[in-house]
């Protein structure tokens, strides 16, 4: 029996190397090309470079202003995802606990809010905040749609979520005299660290990579431009330059990773968290 | 060992069950929960009226009319409509985004839902560590994706050289030139993207299984094959199906991926509705029709989500 | 460890804090904006989007007007990307336009339909078509439409073909300056069969070039070129088969680099391809073909007028220049400041760089430039077929030659479908 057991983790541990290597080999490619110069990128587009070319690096931040792009990427990502959060929790619970009237209803509205492609709303969206003099704001334009878009699909996970609670938790608390809102911050919050993390890993990846709005918005303005819009810089019109393009990249890269990991505890630790004593 | 009792195990009853309060008290605290129910609802409920039921409502009346950036609005009646089932270019986009949709969400929940099998047995740092590699694309912005594999799936790209160096050097191809090829490279592209996140989602849903389940299983001396079939794949069947839903959804809207790796090339053999509808509306200056194209394709796609709900058996909001 | 309630808190705080900061900062900047409409500090304020980001030259004109105008406008400075003609038209849209473009003149077609670019005429024709004189003459004609000028040039852009002479000589072939297309397949012949390599090298978005040069030359005299232009003339004509299927040769017969594939080749593939000898002869474009060829280490390199069916050895061209939308806030500031960037001042820095200009009275020191304009006063003067109407355009500039590789009967059957309808438009 335990000769059984360990074929199948051996096993297991291979096919999962094998997917693994292929799945990271574009990022390896990408990490790889940004410390070529462009002309060894194009004699061997495979290899390894042979020294490692920091001045791509170096060029993107001085020339290609991306430290200024990156901190505009990160306002609008955590302004963004906070007010995201907040008030798809307040929704979701509201629809799954409260009794709203039409609860279902609702939700099954957002689902197909989910479902239009944002292309068909840009255009509207930007006359109207030409209208409302909105949209030489500086990050307001951007955030306010990133909002509208993401809580739509954030208030069905969350809503999911919620219904798992079960009922008699929040019962018992209400029949100990305990206020809605205290229910909410004390019991429900602290539960839902892992449906709240998956709902922000997947925002985080929207806001972050979103370029047609962010260019839109930004078209009359030079100021809080965000990294998606920025990297169109290395694009010219016949060339591009790879070399910088991989090292732009690879720094958009590195915060969604490192969010990622951040929030791997909060995945299994929501989770985990036992509201019920056994 | 405490349970884990969060609505997973299967003896959790559903909300018609907890003790009725049937006095004045409790109908005021049913209002006063109704009250907060809807004030907590209000702000998002702003947010999305704003960005998408005012542009939504704009498109809808576009689609029945003829409108151009600086000349007025003329309602044309149905004329955008009956178009567009003249118009064989929009009409192959949909065959095209349809196709593309579902070749990727098969790709994506089935190989998502054998990576998480896969890690689960792993152990905790180990399947950290493949997880992270296996999410990491579908963080990825879409664009940069697209920018990889154009060269990756060039004709002396990675995949071409890797057939050359095994022998397999028939099997290239090119695979974003060809015109039936270009949809399945495409599609497949979208679902390996895909399948990171549904890998993450359902492994949360795994965890929350307690172990409780397994010892049993084990002492009968199941191997795993026999515990996935009969312990976790029922109990995460509904997850399964509210993570099947977002990923068809999210398969429709393959802009960005399709736009960077061939443009809706070659020719238009990859046009996909979106696509289609941008260079109908900026190239063509038919805004109106470009509308027609929009409104048609959201109720195309929610029909077939409706259709696959059904499939799946069931609500999907039931836990 | 879950968030205890007072860490929570405390972030809570900290992102308000933060958000508040920078919405209070940018409100700021907002009201002081838009509070004076679209002057800041006295100062009018524009949004000009003339560069690409690959283009040193338009980058340095960038500085110029920046410094030029420093005390009048405050200007902001956007890239020109792929995404130009949505992004003009979208602010259009929103009565917030830009308010000057880099735009091709030969495809005002897609603003002018709408009535989306300012008419330039009164300006060019003013104090006895004083500006209209600087440019070079014909130059203006593609960006006429219906006798109005939308557009100005301030480059000449046309194909060319330039060949790594060593090569040839290795395969034992010559060809002439402004080859024929006849003798630009045989030299291709020899060369694959001598040095077994794809001749020919196109990126995929100058591939309809090969198609669409020669849908001018094929006619027999200058009536019919025009008849065609004006869209008179059938798709199902012998002769306009005759052009589609001579490209769809050289694409079946794996004339064309890599041969599988070679549709989707972008220009840095290609270039790479002309430098590792893995073609002789390569499609360019001609204000580019300088920095092509330093950069392609090539040394022995022949410059060719793009390959002609018939006898006729003009090219098709068309112009990088600029555009105005038609609702743009300060019309007069824009005309200034398109005044300055088409004037020999301005054009003389790109001559020296290389590149030929649409204006008269610049000089060029190096005969090489002489050599990347030669064809500047050849080209076809006629509309392309696309012109008459965005469908046409959209098609022959983006699906061809691929749709007809792959369909040719459908292909010509949609195009004469395209044809029909502009034609029952413009009545």
């Amino acid at each position: 029996m335990s000769i059984r057991r360990w074929n199948s983790t051996m096993f297991i541990r291979l096919s999962l190397i094998i997917f693994a290597t292929v799945n990271i080999y574009p990022v390896l490619f990408t990490i790889s090309t940004s410390f070529k110069t462009t002309e060894e990128f194009y004699s061997n587009l495979w290899s390894i470079p042979t020294k490692f070319h920091i001045e791509n690096y170096v060029e993107a931040f001085k020339v290609g202003h991306l430290g200024e792009y990156l901190v505009n990427s990160v306002v609008i990502a955590v302004a963004t995802l906070f007010i995201v959060t907040v008030l798809a929790t307040f929704a979701a619970y509201a629809l799954a606990r409260l009794r709203v009237p039409f609860a279902r209803a609702i939700v099954g509205l957002l689902f197909i809010l989910m479902i239009l492609p944002a292309e068909s709303m840009v255009i509207p969206l930007y006359m109207m905040m030409a209208k409302i003099k909105l949209i030489n704001v500086t990050y307001l334009p951007i955030i306010i749609a990133y909002v509208g878009w993401l809580l739509p699909g954030s208030i069905v996970i969350l809503y999911n979520f919620f219904r798992t609670i079960p009922e008699e938790l929040i019962e018992s608390a209400r029949m100990d005299g305990c206020g809605e809102l205290n229910l909410l911050f004390r019991i429900v919050f602290p539960l839902s660290g892992g449906a709240v993390a998956t709902c922000t890993v997947f925002n985080f990846g929207f806001v972050w990579g979103e370029l047609m709005w962010a260019q839109t918005a930004t078209l009359t303005s030079d100021k809080g431009i965000p990294l998606s819009v920025g990297l169109i810089n290395f694009q010219g019109q016949f060339t591009t330059d790879w070399g910088l393009m991989t090292a732009g990249i690879c720094i958009i890269l590195l915060p969604l990773i490192l969010l990622f990991i951040f929030l791997q505890r909060y995945f299994v630790q929501g989770l985990s968290a036992g509201a019920i004593k056994g | 060992m405490t349970s884990q009792s969060k609505g997973q195990t299967i003896n959790i009853k559903h909300q018609s069950e907890y003790p009725v309060i049937s006095t004045s008290k409790g109908r005021s605290i049913n209002f006063k929960q109704r009250l907060l129910g809807i004030a907590l609802l209000i702000p998002a409920a702003i947010f999305i009226t704003f960005t998408m039921f005012i542009p939504i409502f704009w498109n809808i009346v576009l689609s029945f009319a003829d409108w151009s950036p600086l000349s007025g609005l003329h309602l044309v009646g149905l004329d955008n409509y009956s178009k567009l089932f003249q118009d064989s270019v929009t009409l192959k986009g949909f065959g095209y985004s349809i196709f593309i949709a579902v070749i990727s969400s098969m790709i994506a929940i089935l190989t998502g839902l054998l990576l998480a099998l896969m890690v689960y047995k792993m152990s905790n740092k180990e399947g950290a560590v493949f997880r992270l590699i296996f999410f990491t694309p579908s963080m990825m912005p879409f664009i940069i994706i697209g920018l990889i594999f154009s060269f990756i799936l060039s004709p002396d790209g990675l995949v071409n050289q890797f057939f050359r160096l095994i022998g397999l050097g028939s099997l290239e191809q090119a695979w974003l030139a060809k015109p039936g090829l270009v949809l399945w490279t495409v599609a497949v592209v979208s679902g390996w993207k895909g399948a990171g996140s549904v890998m993450m989602l359902l492994y949360t849903a795994i965890i929350t299984i307690p172990a409780s389940m397994f010892e049993a299983a084990r002492l009968e001396g199941a191997n795993y094959f026999r515990q996935i079939q009969m312990i976790i794949l029922p109990l995460i069947k509904p997850t399964i199906g509210m993570v099947s839903m977002l990923v068809i959804i999210g398969s429709f809207k393959a802009y960005d991926i399709v736009f960077t790796m061939t443009k809706g090339g070659p020719g238009d053999y990859s046009k996909i509705v979106p696509l289609q509808m941008l260079d109908v509306a900026f190239s063509f200056n038919e805004f109106g029709y470009a509308a027609a194209i929009g409104v048609l394709f959201t109720i195309l796609v929610a029909i077939i989500i409706f259709i696959s709900q059904k499939f799946t058996k069931g609500d999907v909001y039931e836990y | 460890m879950k968030f205890s309630k007072k860490t929570s808190l405390v972030l809570i705080l900290l992102i308000c804090i933060s958000l508040f900061v920078s919405a209070c900062s940018s409100t700021n900047e907002a009201t002081s904006n838009s509070s004076s409409g679209s002057k800041s500090g006295g100062k009018i304020k524009l949004t000009l989007m003339i560069a690409w980001p690959d283009d040193v030259n338009g980058k340095q004109e960038e500085k110029m007007v920046a410094k030029k105008f420093a005390d009048k406008y405050d200007i902001t400075f956007k890239p020109v990307d792929n995404n130009v003609l949505k992004s003009i038209k979208t602010s259009i849209a929103a009565g917030e336009p830009v308010d000057l473009s880099f735009y091709w003149t030969s495809g005002m077609g897609d603003f002018v339909e709408g009535d989306m670019a300012l008419d330039l005429t009164p300006y060019l024709k003013a104090n006895n078509n004083e500006w209209m004189n600087t440019f070079i003459d014909g130059s203006l004609n593609l960006g006429t439409i219906k006798g109005k000028i939308y557009a100005v040039p301030n480059t000449p852009v046309y194909p060319m073909m330039l060949v790594n002479k060593d090569l040839l000589d290795q395969a034992g072939v010559t060809i002439p300056d402004q080859p024929t297309w006849d003798e630009f397949t045989n030299a291709m012949t020899k060369v694959k069969e001598k040095l077994g390599i794809t001749p020919l090298g196109i990126q995929s978005g100058w591939a309809g070039w090969l198609v669409r040069n020669n849908l001018f030359a094929v006619w027999p005299n200058e009536s019919k070129v025009k008849e065609w232009s004006e869209g008179k003339i059938s798709f199902n004509d012998p002769e306009v088969a005759k052009v589609f299927n001579a490209t769809k040769e050289l694409y079946d017969k794996e004339y064309v680099y890599p041969g599988n594939g070679a549709l989707t080749m972008t220009g840095d593939q290609v270039l790479n391809a002309f430098k590792s000898k893995k073609v002789a002869f390569m499609g360019y474009i001609n204000f580019l073909a300088d920095t092509a060829i330093k950069n392609s280490g090539v040394k022995n390199v022949q410059i060719l007028t793009f390959p002609h069916m018939g006898s006729r050895s003009k090219v098709m061209g068309s112009a990088n220049g600029f555009m105005i939308p038609a609702n743009a806030k300060h019309p007069k500031a824009s005309i200034e400041i398109l005044k300055y960037l088409t004037s020999t001042e301005v054009l003389q820095h790109r001559v020296d760089n290389g590149s030929p200009v649409s204006v008269k009275g610049v000089k060029a020191d190096d005969p090489k430039i002489a050599l990347y304009a030669k064809d500047a006063g050849n080209l076809y003067t006629e509309n392309e077929i696309s012109n008459i109407s965005p469908q046409m355009n959209d098609y022959i500039g983006n699906k061809l030659p691929a749709n007809y590789i792959f369909n040719p009967k459908t292909t010509l059957g949609d195009l004469e479908k395209l044809r029909l309808e502009a034609i029952k438009q413009k009545k």
